[in-house]
């Protein structure tokens, strides 16, 4: 009989899977620093085949430049491969004195963001894997 | 649990109690007359308190228990264990109120588990309050609960509502009624009403960078832009509780509105002031017949800034 087991949507995370997930940068994206200290992410452009024909005609850019506010920067410098999401709730909260909650919805929906546009990934570990995580940091 | 040495006020519409310094709201619903509460810690819902108004024949809290497990048992699935209740309890805190404590512990599997209850019915107030604790097998937090229940409030303290939500804590005439609220991210803002007057309190986080892009009294203008449009304003900075500050305030001008020519006086005050050791602005805005209105200064008084 056929497993349609596929068919399946995946199981959501548990709030605590996903507080204890690591945020990774993807290792693709330069990172430079802006005058006034906020990050600038280079992030490499995969050219479709009419893209790479219109490039033939007109200049079409190779790399997109993002810049992040100083908050955004703030967060990026935390998504180091070892912190957990929890870990940069906690230090945002923190240093910008803002309530958990707080923090934590504006760290979910930013990282979120930019998971999406596959600035970085999210890795879901098991309890002891937490300095794996950090050993893939170069 | 982490957080329970600490603990933080949380009072919306009226009900007032202390809970852990890590629970937070999680969902606010309904108005004065009935609502919901959802308080959550890090990781699960922690407490529920439902409020509504009593009618007009007083039932005792006893009978509402009484309806209220009736119906829980009602919407058990078929075959689950029925739940053991232990009755009958009363909080000493709250003396003189109609209430029963009651602890209903059921489930089975990963979901066994309980909650401690309170059902309070408050007639001078017409209120009736329900107010539910969750816990895990294993451990009932039975002193956590005792506390929490012993701080619940439902009546006004000199005439004034306690209102406390992520930090922030102020008081509001019990008069006047939420109008609307915007809890955001790095910004909390309430409106109230009474008659034809308005009260706005509002917090705003990340001090430091927004005063960095505009300064305080323009922050206050920019803040208060749309109920102050109409108002011949006049500001000034200043210095209130040690912090630097703003005020603004003035009548209605009836070129901008000349139908109000058939109203009474209308005048708006408005204050704003920065709290480095938070790093927060709160503003008060107040609307009212009067030209300084009182209320307006003492609501600002009863907000603690750090």
């Amino acid at each position: 009989m056929a497993n349609w087991a596929f068919w399946r949507r995946p199981q959501p995370l548990s709030r605590e899977q996903s507080l204890a997930s690591v945020p990774l940068r993807n290792q693709a994206i330069e990172v430079e620093e802006t005058d006034a200290g906020e990050v600038r992410l280079v992030i490499p452009l995969r050219a479709a085949w009419w893209a790479r024909l219109l490039s033939r005609l007109f200049y079409v850019p190779k790399k997109r430049r993002v810049v992040l506010d100083e908050i955004g920067s703030y967060v990026w410098g935390l998504c180091d491969g070892r912190r957990n999401i929890r870990d940069i709730i906690q230090a945002l909260a923190g240093r910008y004195k803002l309530h958990r909650k707080e923090a934590e919805v504006s760290v979910v929906a930013y990282l979120r963001q930019l998971a999406r546009r596959g600035i970085i990934g999210i890795a879901l570990l098991k309890p002891g894997d937490r300095k794996r995580a950090g050993d893939r940091e170069p | 649990m982490t957080g329970q040495e600490r603990w933080a006020p949380l009072g919306w519409q009226g009900v007032s109690l202390e809970v852990p310094e890590d629970w937070c709201p999680g969902s606010l619903e309904g108005d004065s007359a009935s609502g919901y509460l959802r308080v959550e810690d890090e990781l699960r819902v922690r407490l529920e308190l439902r409020w509504e108004t009593a009618g007009r024949s007083v039932v005792p809290a006893a009978r509402l228990v009484d309806a209220y497990l009736k119906q829980v048992r009602k919407k058990l699935p078929r075959g689950a264990p029925e739940p053991s209740v232990d009755r009958g309890r009363t909080v000493k805190e709250l003396a003189g109120l109609d209430h029963e404590a009651f602890t209903w512990r059921g489930g089975a599997g990963a979901r066994k588990g309980g909650a401690h209850s309170l059902l309070l019915v408050a007639p001078e107030q017409r209120r009736i309050v329900h107010c539910r604790l969750f816990f895990d097998e294993g451990n009932d937090h039975k002193a956590l609960a005792r506390r929490v229940f012993g701080s619940i409030r439902v009546a006004p303290r000199d005439g004034m509502n306690e209102w406390a939500v992520f930090g922030l804590r102020f008081l509001v005439p019990h008069e006047w009624r939420l109008e609307q609220s915007a809890l955001r991210t790095g910004s909390l803002q309430f409106v109230f009403k009474a008659g034809s007057d308005e009260l706005d309190v509002v917090r705003q986080s990340l001090a430091r960078m927004t005063l960095g892009k505009s300064p305080l009294e323009q922050w206050l203008l920019g803040t208060f832009a749309k109920p102050l449009k109409g108002f011949r304003c006049a500001s000034e900075a200043g210095r209130y509780r040690g912090h630097e500050a703003a005020r603004c305030g003035g009548e209605l001008s009836l070129r901008a509105r000349p139908l109000a020519v058939f109203r009474r006086r209308c005048y708006a005050t408005a204050l704003a002031w920065h709290c480095p050791e938070a790093d927060k602005l709160f503003a008060v805005r107040c609307q009212s017949t009067r030209p300084d209105d009182p209320r307006a200064e003492r609501c600002a008084d009863s907000i603690v800034c750090h």
